[in-house]
């Protein structure tokens, strides 16, 4: 559905030429990745900004590991696995702080912008894990399996994550659908 | 068909195969407690899609340093040079003398002058001019001294031809 960058095929001859050399071909793949990465990221943290740095401290570590990934066909997963650890460490920092809503009304509206702040607002009320399997599966469309690689956890823990993530959001939207 | 439980998000997601998905659909069409469960996940599903994407608000650009190579290239040349120059400083280092007298600075290579030698240089070059013309006039000397004992030795002869003879 929202599927950012290149085909395999691409990331591949792109990786294979930063490997060789052309360390300037490493920013075809950033030009190519950095939208879905930041909103990856976004979605995660919900602040642009700190959004935008934790972006490029995944690219950067992606540069400097790039001779450590064993399946060139599987950068994507690779690199979200990056942005996922970059997010963490980020919320793990945050985790004893307090964030004040402004607007708590979360309820889905008939108005566009305010359906979209209001699922914004609603995802900031799953857990960690479940709001990252939410973001992988609806805005990126990663399978089950990369999902639990970049998690590191079972398929069916992360389906089971899935599920109740979907139940959550259900309760804080109400069972409203864009007609 | 059993119920689709769990593979209901394969099923809303596609990711069953074409067979399992085929085999779901018929079970979808008699069972209403599974249909629904999927069109509620569907629903949910369309909700969060009015999230779109948003573009960065600075695109990330890499710039890299120049190849390892060239600039170990920038780093040999200068350090060859002050290498070779030092090799050669240290063989003619037995040979390099250095000299700073009367406001003048002298870099001698080779064999140490010293001042008196110097100063004695034009007595020396004189002393070995006068050595080459002595020894020039002892070879002339002797020479005359040959040429005498040479006349000498004709005169001898021509007397002894000239003197009478005691029989006449």
């Amino acid at each position: 559905m929202k599927l950012g960058g290149l085909k395999p095929v691409d990331d591949r001859k792109i990786i294979e030429r930063v490997l060789n050399g052309d360390t300037e071909a490493f920013n075809l793949l950033v030009r190519h990745w950095e939208k879905p990465i930041y909103n990856f990221i976004v979605r995660m943290i919900r602040d642009r900004d700190e959004a935008m740095d934790l972006c490029q401290d995944a690219f950067m570590k992606a540069y400097r590991e790039l001779n450590t990934l064993k399946d060139r066909d599987r950068f994507s997963s690779w690199l979200y696995r990056i942005a996922h650890n970059t997010c963490y460490s980020k919320l793990r920092k945050d985790a004893g702080k307090t964030f004040v809503e402004l607007a708590p009304e979360t309820r889905a509206a008939g108005n566009p912008v305010e359906s979209r702040l209001a699922v914004e607002k609603a995802l900031q009320h799953l857990s960690d894990d479940q709001r990252e399997v939410v973001v992988l599966k609806v805005f990126h469309s990663l399978k089950f399996d990369e999902i639990a690689v970049i998690q590191a956890a079972p398929v069916s823990t992360v389906k089971s994550r899935l599920y109740m993530g979907f139940e959550k959001l259900r309760s804080i939207l109400g069972d409203q659908s864009p007609r | 068909m059993s119920h689709l439980g769990e593979r209901i998000a394969d099923y809303v997601f596609e990711e069953l195969s074409a067979s399992e998905i085929a085999e779901a659909k018929r079970h979808l069409a008699q069972c209403p407690d599974c249909c629904a469960q999927v069109e509620q996940f569907q629903r949910t599903h369309a909700m969060l899609n009015v999230l779109p994407d948003v573009d960065p608000p600075r695109s990330i650009v890499f710039e890299f340093d120049k190849p390892p190579v060239s600039r170990l290239w920038r780093w040999l040349v200068p350090a060859a040079a002050a290498i070779s120059l030092f090799i050669i400083a240290i063989v003619l280092a037995g040979n390099i003398h250095v000299q700073w007298r009367d406001s003048q600075l002298t870099i001698a290579f080779g064999q140490i002058i010293t001042p008196a030698e110097t100063d004695q240089a034009p007595l020396a070059m004189e002393i070995q001019r006068l050595q080459g013309q002595l020894a020039y006039l002892e070879d002339r000397q002797q020479k005359i001294e040959r040429d005498s004992v040479a006349t000498a030795s004709t005169i001898s002869l021509l007397a002894q031809s000239r003197r009478p003879r005691s029989g006449d």
